[in-house]
């Protein structure tokens, strides 16, 4: 009952968009929004600012990502820099991307 | 919701004849009824893993509506009561081939409610096809309560004794 399972939803394994978006040099982090509240909510623990939702009706899976930007880079180069991420790992999926918070270096941002 | 029916993997039934029909597309429930005799699972074991998996869900703080809280902390309280009642807050039905079931769930303070329901419903889904057999129709859950942060938790802060 509680053996390790793959965190795949809807055919998306949210490990791997996890992974694949915090590598991007444009992302500072993965952002959990302000309560931390945008998460895949697995047995154990919590997968931050990454969101899938599965309609029941018409049987696709939207994906919601939510990052923090590092200072710099146009937004919309991060938008693409992340759903370049995604595609990888998830290809085929529509993706919303969100920019929650950029990060100036010092000890700010939200939560998550 | 197609995770919790393609996912399923039919542990390979001993004793299931090969006459066994499954129109189903889902072979949740087939296996408990062989021509050879069935196999019933009480309301007790699906209880359980329920509660288990229930409470496995990160952002889930407790299980059980006011009433079964109130008399859960005194339960535990009472020497050779084996601890926490880890069916507390959850009822079932089961049937032949079937359960359904209804939780009580206290959150925690931030999580987004909609999809930490979707998340319990998915693991408690799974665990109870994989390990009973049965099929899920339905899993109902009523949220009724929030735990703050602040909120004094009743498990890790034993209140003292008033006597010495």
């Amino acid at each position: 009952m509680t053996e390790p399972r793959p965190a795949v939803i809807g055919g998306v394994d949210v490990d791997a968009v996890a992974a694949s978006v915090g590598a991007c040099s444009t992302v500072a982090r993965l952002s959990g929004g302000l309560l931390g509240e945008a998460a895949t909510y697995l047995p154990g623990r919590r997968v931050y600012g990454v969101v899938v939702r599965e309609h029941p009706v018409v049987g696709e899976t939207d994906l919601d990502v939510r990052v923090v930007a590092t200072f710099g880079p146009p937004m919309s180069e991060v938008a693409d820099q992340v759903r370049h991420a995604v595609a990888l790992v998830a290809p085929g999926r529509s993706v919303t991307v969100a920019i929650d918070d950029v990060d100036i270096g010092g000890a700010a941002g939200a939560a998550g | 919701m197609t995770a919790p029916k393609t996912t399923t993997s039919a542990p390979p039934s001993t004793s299931a004849a090969p006459t066994t029909a499954r129109q189903d597309e889902s072979s949740a429930g087939k296996q408990l009824q062989t021509s050879q005799g069935k196999t019933s699972i009480a309301e007790s074991v699906v209880q359980k893993i329920a509660g288990v998996a229930a409470r496995d869900v990160s952002g889930v703080y407790k299980l059980g509506a006011g009433a079964a809280r109130a008399f859960g902390a005194i339960r535990e309280r009472i020497p050779g009561s084996g601890g926490p009642n880890v069916s507390q807050g959850v009822a079932v039905e089961v049937g032949e081939t079937q359960a359904a079931i209804d939780l009580d769930l206290v959150v925690e303070y931030g999580v987004s409610i909609t999809d930490l329901a979707t998340a319990v419903r998915r693991n408690v889904i799974q665990s109870i096809e994989r390990m009973t057999g049965l099929q899920v129709v339905e899993v109902n859950i009523s949220v009724d309560d929030i735990h703050l942060p602040s909120d004094p938790s009743e498990d890790e802060q034993p209140q003292e004794s008033r006597v010495q």
